[in-house]
């Protein structure tokens, strides 16, 4: 009677797990789309409160155990302030210089984009730096690949699958991420490819070109599918690579993913 | 009626809570594993003929809620389902003490197998080697701790509203 009642739960065990793989060979061939937009609809204002109230939770945690910490950093910071205030003087003559190797290296300022503000409504639960869910999708003319910003253009990802009113946006970090780039201080040109939801690794830069700790890293506009100009992030340590044709950097990302609220969405 | 509305509405919040809730209060790494610890808790409290299909829907979900292949936490939350069955048949405690810990045991095995075999899923559907490689000890602990926690938390709630409608089933049919 046992062996029957085991016999039967393992033939179901075979069963379920056969109907998964069954469904997992679906995927490809789009057939969950239409459960993909009912489930969206249903939790995007459940999923935006619990975003919201996860990022806030966070964020008063954080406060609270850093108290000390921000005590001791705000004294640093009046005294650094006070530093600042002197070099606010020659800040207005730098300005107008960048104005200028703006408009020569053809960067579009942030304010002539079409942007798309959107919350941030969840994030791959396995690993952190992989993807993010945003509140805007096809009902506000978001389309896949468009490039994704957050406030000061500072490029986070491009948008990987759109539904009615939500969409999915692959980051930087991620392993399937690679997007052409330059060196705005040296004109280097290469590529930057996720690191496994870690990091930004540039690759692909010829040994001819000068790579220096700091430099800043923008899109360059090659392909066509990214604006030129959108910052990445800036060179920490460069590196010949092992093959000594090629050399590179590790790449360190100004925005902390995890902390994501609003991002932009560029449009045109 | 009211159960199996009730018990929808758990999974349906438990899957967005592990998709939204990730990142903010927890990394996402060692963030628990909601829809795991319940159907853990509900196969060696309650039976996996019982519960079966509640598991497989909350997998739908969770697979929904995540963007993710859909069948991969399905295939997950099975497999550790029927683990689980088979384990607490073999392992029989007397006592509210003793399956607790029971509990907590299959709940860190089943933390260890779905960390395994997500990862191994992920490598073969995704062909990204590296996350199965990044299979660190420090996060595996981590979760581990948490989803504990997470039980410990859910155990009273989930067992009383279980209790209630099942005390109300058998006191109709008498």
């Amino acid at each position: 009677m046992t062996h029957k009642l085991s016999s039967k739960k393992t033939l179901r065990l075979i069963f379920i797990l056969g109907c998964c793989l069954f469904l997992v060979f679906l995927n490809p061939k789009k057939v969950f789309n239409p459960f993909f937009e009912i489930f969206f609809k249903l939790s995007l204002p459940f999923q935006k409160i619990f975003y919201t109230l996860s990022q806030k939770t966070g964020n008063t945690l954080i406060f609270w155990s850093s108290l000390n910490e921000i005590r001791e950093e705000n004294e640093k910071l009046i005294k650094e302030n006070r530093a600042l205030l002197v070099e606010t003087a020659g800040q207005k003559e730098l300005q107008r210089e960048n104005e200028e190797l703006r408009k020569q290296l053809g960067l579009i300022p942030g304010k002539n984009f079409s942007l798309e503000a959107s919350f941030v409504i969840g994030q791959n639960p396995q690993k952190l730096g992989s993807w993010i869910l945003i509140d805007k999708g096809e009902n506000s003319g978001i389309t896949t690949g468009m490039p994704v910003i957050v406030s000061q253009g500072i490029l986070i990802g491009k948008v990987e699958e759109v539904y009615a009113d939500t969409a999915k946006v692959i980051l930087l970090t991620d392993s399937e991420s690679v997007i052409n780039v330059r060196d705005l201080e040296t004109e280097a040109k290469g590529v930057v490819r996720g690191k496994f939801g870690l990091g930004l690794v540039l690759e692909m830069v010829s040994q001819d070109d000068m790579l220096n700790a700091g430099d800043s890293i923008i899109t360059s506009g090659l392909g066509g599918d990214l604006p030129k100009g959108l910052l990445v992030g800036k060179i920490q340590e460069p590196k010949v690579s092992l093959d000594r044709i090629f050399q590179g950097a590790t790449v360190a990302v100004p925005v902390k993913y995890s902390n994501l609220d609003v991002v932009f969405v560029i449009k045109n | 009626m009211a159960y199996n509305l009730i018990i929808l509405a758990v999974i349906f919040f438990l899957s967005l809570g592990q998709v939204s809730l990730s990142g903010g209060i927890l990394a996402p790494g060692i963030f628990p594993d909601l829809i795991m610890v319940l159907s853990v808790f509900w196969v060696s409290y309650f039976g996996i003929e019982r519960k079966i299909g509640w598991i497989v829907t909350a997998g739908f979900f969770l697979d929904l809620a995540a963007g993710e292949t859909v069948g991969k936490n399905i295939f997950l939350l099975a497999l550790i389902a029927y683990a689980t069955s088979y384990f607490s048949g073999k392992l029989l405690l007397s006592g509210e003490a003793g399956k607790f810990f029971l509990m907590m045991a299959f709940i860190a095995a089943g933390t260890l197998i779905n960390e395994i075999l997500g990862r191994t899923l992920t490598l073969l559907v995704l062909n990204d080697g590296f996350r199965f490689a990044l299979l660190a000890g420090r996060e595996v602990f981590l979760k581990t701790f948490f989803n504990l926690i997470f039980f410990a938390l859910i155990y009273f709630p989930v067992n009383k509203l279980e209790k209630t409608f099942f005390v109300q089933k058998e006191e109709i049919k008498i």
